[in-house]
């Protein structure tokens, strides 16, 4: 290797070395000790034991392991909070494209999305309380019967899924309002010559321009609805009964409460592979509904 | 004069924004209620039916609420952290990009 050569490499090596070192120190290292972690027995405080793959067998098959309580109860979040969320996201922004005064409206779609979730947490804590909460006092107003939005167990997934929509719409709205803008006029022009209808162009020529950032969301609130932790802990703390327990929260019991880090690593490991899993399945199936312009 | 086109033009942006007016308010909603009831009393918090402006506006709770905690020490640290991430992503991420880009050293495809 030339002198040049050598001097270029090392100029290389030192830009990226902080962005590398971070990488290596913050991430890498600590996903690795996880992984190594989940086949040990460790409270923090004695030596790691090594168990095997106790911790899995613990989690999966044992009677009295939770996994499958906050495996449930997350597929429920995620099942309220996604289709809604797309849904109600992709109208607004196909409202919003349509109407003047855009700037106004997204400001305040925007405004409960750049408010931090435990704040709102908070808040919706007291909104939704089932005796003094002003939910509850205006459906009785209607003579509607008062649910007990946190402390029926029922119910409580549900509370904590329309706090998470109330709060993520916004965010949505506007990526989908940047991809609805992106779609060139062209195509609406054309059809409207041929004498399509609104409903028309909304299925043949929207959606379909659109569908790479549904993709895109898609990927995006799956993988964030997995790790959905700050709305229980300060709504309902898992509870009442553990209808709430979602995953992170598990691992967040099981390691800093029950002082188990191993089951804890375990159960990360587990919904690292689920999300991998249905992560590499959108994108495999991306090429039948996904269409990108030539 | 195209007027039963452009009533119904004009019906339909109506409407449209009275949707959106209604998603707003739901929005905006806790918000307000945030407000309103941080300067109440405590006995006023649970009145059903909610009062909307507490009669005497306590403004004596932002005192209290910031006394309760160290606040100030809250702030600065949220600020510290804010502003030694913001600074330290600019200075990592250009650099690294800048060499991933312009360049040529062994590995960088990796």
């Amino acid at each position: 290797m030339s002198k040049k050569e050598l001097k270029e490499n090392l100029w290389g090596f030192g830009f990226i070395a902080p962005q590398l070192i971070g990488f290596l120190v913050f991430s890498l290292f600590p996903t690795v000790a996880a992984i190594i972690l989940s086949f040990f027995d460790w409270d923090l405080v004695s030596k790691p034991k090594w168990v095997g793959i106790s911790n899995f067998k613990y989690i999966f098959f044992s009677g009295e392991s939770d996994f499958p309580l906050a495996l449930k109860n997350t597929v429920l979040y995620i099942l309220y909070t996604i289709p809604a969320q797309l849904f109600l996201a992709l109208v607004f922004a196909v409202i919003l494209n349509n109407v003047g005064l855009k700037m106004l409206y997204r400001a305040i779609f925007f405004l409960p999305t750049i408010t931090n979730s435990v704040a709102i947490s908070l808040v919706w804590t007291w909104l939704l309380n089932g005796d003094f909460g002003i939910i509850n006092t205006l459906l009785k107003s209607f003579g509607i019967e008062e649910p007990q939005w946190l402390t029926d167990p029922n119910l409580v997934m549900l509370s904590i899924a329309l706090t998470s929509i109330w709060w993520g719409v916004g965010y949505y709205t506007t990526i989908f309002l940047a991809g609805l803008q992106s779609i060139p006029n062209v195509y609406y022009e054309a059809a409207t010559i041929d004498g399509a209808n609104a409903v028309q162009k909304f299925f043949k020529i929207t959606l379909p321009m659109v569908s790479p950032t549904t993709f895109f969301v898609l990927i995006m609130s799956l993988i964030n609805g997995f790790q959905v932790f700050d709305q229980i802990y300060i709504m309902s703390n898992g509870g009442p009964a553990k209808a709430s327990m979602s995953l992170v929260f598990l691992v967040y019991q099981y390691g800093f409460k029950d002082f188990k880090m191993g089951w804890a690593a375990a159960v990360s490991m587990v919904m690292f592979a689920i999300i991998l899993t249905i992560t590499l399945l959108q994108f495999k199936f991306s090429n039948r509904w996904v269409y990108y312009e030539r | 004069m195209m007027n039963s086109i452009n009533r119904k033009k004009i019906a339909t942006k109506l409407f449209l924004h009275l949707i959106l007016i209604l998603v707003s308010i739901s929005m905006i909603f806790p918000f307000l209620w945030m407000i309103s009831t941080s300067l109440k009393s405590l006995d006023q918090v649970f009145l059903i039916p909610p009062i909307w402006i507490p009669k005497p506006l306590q403004w004596e709770n932002y005192l209290n609420a910031w006394n309760a905690l160290p606040f100030g020490n809250a702030y600065l640290n949220s600020l510290k952290i804010a502003l030694i991430c913001v600074i330290g992503q600019l200075i990592t991420c250009s650099m690294a990009a800048y060499a991933l880009a312009k360049i040529n050293f062994r590995g960088k495809n990796i």
